[in-house]
């Protein structure tokens, strides 16, 4: 019996072997045309198959075991014109190509995957879209993605939310308006519906996408204002190993009352990646100890991330993907007053606090027909915090709570007809929550969803989608159903400019911790409101981007323009409320608010002055964002909480021979409106001391392969270099002036 | 392309030269704190109809209730009192001074309406005869401003 079963198993082996020997390789190197430079980091894929590769450092792919037949290489990476090339296999050939990409540096080239659940162009999608790529926050020693959003245009962080637009005003973290994705995967808290800024390593970050507007059509709850989607790095040919050290200070503050002596920051990040035959392989850690510029808001954060890719045949791929973040941190809530800002206020700051994340996912891509091709998605998401008292060490008696979501979603992309494409799925989240805040809670949502896009590709785009999301909580008083439908159009005029509009329906759930929430702590007491329904949005946008060839001086430039009108109509927006609540002053979240936020959002990119030797770009680069915005509070005729009219970021990028310096500058206009509440029951002293926002951050980069010939990377950076003073929330100074030298490096 | 410079440099430069430093904690309205004793005497109210205890300076006399005055900024609160106590310390911040307190009190919450259901049980009134004013300048601390509570014998109230 046992000889019979090697037998099966060297004629499978055999089999096997056979099929391999079939099999083709591709082989080559993307370089930039002219010059002939090696490009890193350039993403090459076969159409039609699952089987994609990055370029290493010296440009070099390699994609085995394709079968025979025709297909379609396409090579993309920002900055660069698309490549694609018919290439014709019979079985076993070893093909070596040598792609030349021709810059293309502002605007153009850019591949997304958020707008439609598949890889696009930029100007294919009928939302707006940023991307930022891992190079412009690595270098820069950030280690949260609340950091790296800071730079988005539109996007304001008001601590623990994320405003896309103006979508959310703050609610210390809890029911998050902006949805996030890592790989394509939910990763909302279970229970507050939080969105955890430091969930993942960031050297491990390849690019972060963010979707700006409602987009539950496909994503479902929580993406009322966007969708933050996090890539993580794609396993290279070979072996390649990443770091990062990097260490600093806060600057003294300009005011005695505030010193509260010297305070640092430093941290290492640790990436290696590799491919090994079939399988693919990313392991990062890193661990950051940071001082804090306030007292009890010091913190550790130690993280690691492990992510598998194999390869199983050339139409079949396997991801699987864990990574965990621990940290302890201060207890800091708010100050004690404008006059000690950097001492607390809430009683029970020197408590530490204990918190875990950990994700295990799964991703399963097939491609069943040239036509036909699957993506089944598995996370499962847990969090959890204990504070403790800090001489003991002991936890008896203070909050804790574990919560797990688990997201499971099986996606499929059919191409009906030429130009045709049809994606639908099914999805399923679960939250189980064990809290003493909460108690212990389950709830349950169940997707079904389809999108049709008509001319993918052509001048004339059109997108037509629906989803429908069924959520119940256990002890809630009903369950609901939501519609979300979405409809979108581009347009690539024949004289340059690429148009498109859409218009789309979103929702949100109430979270557990919303409905549930029975706190007493820090001077708040928070009672809970089962009867929340859910919030809603309609969202219409249309936009304009083209690239622009502009004169200046003798040199031709070219200026990429977007620019885009919004409208969002919020409905029931859930909200903490601060009154009485069975005969007491107590926070409680109710369905309150009826808004509008009408806006207008335009960005620039572009290079100045003529190419150099160390810049394929030009003499200096120019980014810029403005975003006004009109954010109506219709049930009180005020002004939203929490929002800022004008918003403007922009970044100047000087290459130089060795390097390059980058000046950062983020305005926000002062917010009209906060919770009055706060200020006149006194409740956070000098709460209303709100400031319009400055910050200039500053960055030199030495390029050690220039300047050494070694392959490191020294960076000096000086956030907030005019030590400008600022809150982005009630009593809470925002980050001073901050000076970390890091350096990076690759082999 | 040195005129593009030049002008971005400005418009930077102008929109930085207008905002300062930000925040200053030197120039705020300088605060004042009111400090003082509550003696308590007579028998003190059930368990069921002792929900909060503060004392609460009011601009305006009579207010209309305690909750609505200091949400909307015409009152002060402090901290919750103890209960069944002999006496006991209190300290109003006033953040935002000169202003007329004309009517100091120690309120108790009796029922569970946190608008409706406050009495007034001891009142600032030096001569007992009527309550007196506190003129509250920046700066200022004024640490005897002493209540006495009789709940055996409580002052006239305010509250419709």
């Amino acid at each position: 019996m046992v000889g019979g079963q090697n037998a099966v198993a060297l004629g499978l082996l055999g089999s096997t072997i056979a099929v391999w020997a079939q099999l083709s390789v591709l082989t080559g190197r993307v370089v930039e045309a002219p010059g002939g430079q090696p490009l890193a980091g350039a993403t090459v894929r076969v159409e039609g198959t699952v089987l994609g590769a990055v370029t290493t450092r010296t440009g070099a792919f390699t994609l085995r075991g394709i079968p025979p037949g025709e297909y379609t290489l396409v090579v993309s990476m920002v900055g660069y014109r698309h490549f694609r090339q018919l290439v014709r296999l019979r079985g076993g050939d070893t093909i070596r190509l040598t792609v030349a990409l021709e810059p293309q540096p502002v605007g153009f080239g850019e591949v997304v995957v958020t707008a439609a659940k598949r890889a696009q162009t930029l100007q294919e999608a009928p939302v707006s879209i940023a991307t930022v790529e891992a190079r412009s926050f690595q270098e820069r020693s950030f280690t949260r993605l609340d950091e790296v959003l800071r730079t988005v245009s539109g996007v304001v962080i008001n601590r623990d939310q994320v405003s896309i637009r103006g979508s959310s005003g703050f609610a210390f973290g809890v029911g998050s308006r902006t949805l996030l994705l890592v790989d394509g995967i939910p990763l909302l808290s279970g229970d507050g519906g939080e969105l955890k800024y430091d969930v993942l390593p960031l050297l491990s970050v390849e690019r972060v996408e963010v979707l700006k507007g409602a987009a539950s059509a496909l994503y479902g709850t929580a993406a009322l204002g966007g969708v933050v989607n996090v890539m993580t790095a794609e396993p290279l040919e070979g072996s390649t190993f990443r770091f990062r050290t990097y260490g600093g200070t806060y600057t003294p503050p300009r005011f005695a009352s505030w010193d509260i002596g010297p305070r640092g920051i430093w941290g290492a990040d640790f990436l290696y990646t590799g491919r090994h035959g079939p399988v693919g392989v990313v392991l990062s850690t890193a661990g950051v100890r940071d001082e804090g510029y306030r007292r009890d808001s010091d913190s550790r954060r130690w993280q690691a991330l492990a992510k598998a890719r194999w390869t199983l045949s050339a139409v079949s791929v396997l991801t699987l993907l864990g990574y965990y973040t621990g940290s302890e941190s201060g207890n800091w809530i708010y100050w004690k007053s404008l006059r000690e800002a950097t001492r607390p206020g809430n009683p029970d700051s020197s408590q530490r606090v204990r918190s875990g994340k950990a994700v295990l996912a799964a991703q399963w891509q097939q491609v069943w027909r040239a036509d036909l091709s699957s993506t089944l998605r598995v996370g499962l998401y847990r969090t959890d915090f204990a504070n403790r008292h800090p001489a003991v060490g002991s936890d008896t008696g203070l909050p804790q709570s574990f919560a797990h979501s688990l997201s499971a979603e099986w996606q499929w992309t059919k191409e009906l007809q030429p130009r045709v494409l049809l994606t639908a799925g099914l999805h399923g989240i679960a939250n189980i929550v064990e809290s003493e805040l909460y108690g212990n809670r389950r709830q349950a949502v169940g997707a079904l969803y389809g999108q049709l896009e008509l001319g993918a590709q052509r001048s004339i785009g059109l997108t037509a989608g629906i989803r429908t999301d069924w959520e119940r909580t256990y002890g809630a008083a009903r369950q609901h159903i939501e519609l979300s439908p979405r409809i979108g159009l581009t347009y690539a005029s024949w004289f340059g400019p690429q148009f498109r509009a859409t218009l789309g329906r979103a929702f949100r759930a109430p979270t557990v911790a919303e409905r549930f929430a029975t706190v007493r702590a820090a001077g708040f007491v928070v009672q809970p409101n089962p009867e929340l329904k859910p919030e809603r949005a309609w969202t219409a946008e249309v936009g304009v981007m083209d690239t622009l060839r502009l004169s200046i001086g003798k040199w031709p430039s070219l200026l990429f323009v977007d620019v885009a009108l919004f409208q969002s109509e919020y409905y029931d927006l859930i909200e903490p409320q601060l009154g009485d609540v069975g005969g007491e002053v107590a926070v409680q979240f109710l369905n309150l608010t009826r808004a509008r936020v009408q806006g207008a959002e335009c960005v620039v990119r572009m290079w100045l002055g003529p190419r150099t030797r160390w810049s394929a770009g030009g003499l200096l680069g120019v980014e810029s964002g403005l975003t006004l915005l009109n954010p109506r509070d219709l049930s009180r005729n005020d002004w939203l909480r929490y929002r800022s009219r004008r918003l403007w970021y922009t970044r100047w990028t000087l290459p130089l021979p060795l390097g390059e310096v980058q000046l950062e500058y983020r305005y926000h206009s002062h917010v009209d409106r906060i919770d009055d509440e706060l200020v006149t029951l006194g409740l956070i002293r000098n709460a209303d001391a709100r400031v319009p926002i400055h910050v200039v951050d500053v960055h030199l980069t030495v390029v050690g392969a220039r300047a050494i010939g070694l392959p490191v990377t020294l960076t000096v950076n000086l956030r907030n270099a005019l030590d400008y003073y600022y809150t982005e929330v009630p009593g809470n100074l925002a980050l001073p002036r901050q000076f970390v030298l890091q350096l990076s490096g690759q082999w | 392309m040195r005129d593009g410079l030049l002008s971005g440099g400005l418009l930077l430069a102008s929109v930085l030269s207008g905002c300062s430093g930000g925040l200053d904690p030197t120039v705020l309205p300088t605060e004042a704190i009111i400090r003082g004793t509550v003696r308590f005497q007579g028998t003190w109210p059930p368990v069921d109809s002792l929900r909060d205890l503060r004392v609460v300076a009011f601009q305006h006399y009579p207010p209309r209730n305690v909750f609505n005055e200091v949400i909307s900024g015409r009152a002060i609160f402090s901290e919750r009192l103890p209960f069944r106590v002999e006496l006991v310390q209190y300290q109003l911040v006033v953040a935002q001074p000169p202003v007329v307190f004309r009517y100091i009190v120690v309120a108790q919450q009796y029922g569970p309406d946190l608008f409706q259901h406050w009495r007034v049980v001891g009142v600032y009134a030096r001569n007992a005869t009527q309550p007196d004013s506190l003129w509250v300048e920046p700066g200022g601390i004024y640490p005897s401003v002493d209540i006495t509570v009789d709940f055996d014998y409580l002052p006239p109230q305010p509250f419709e």
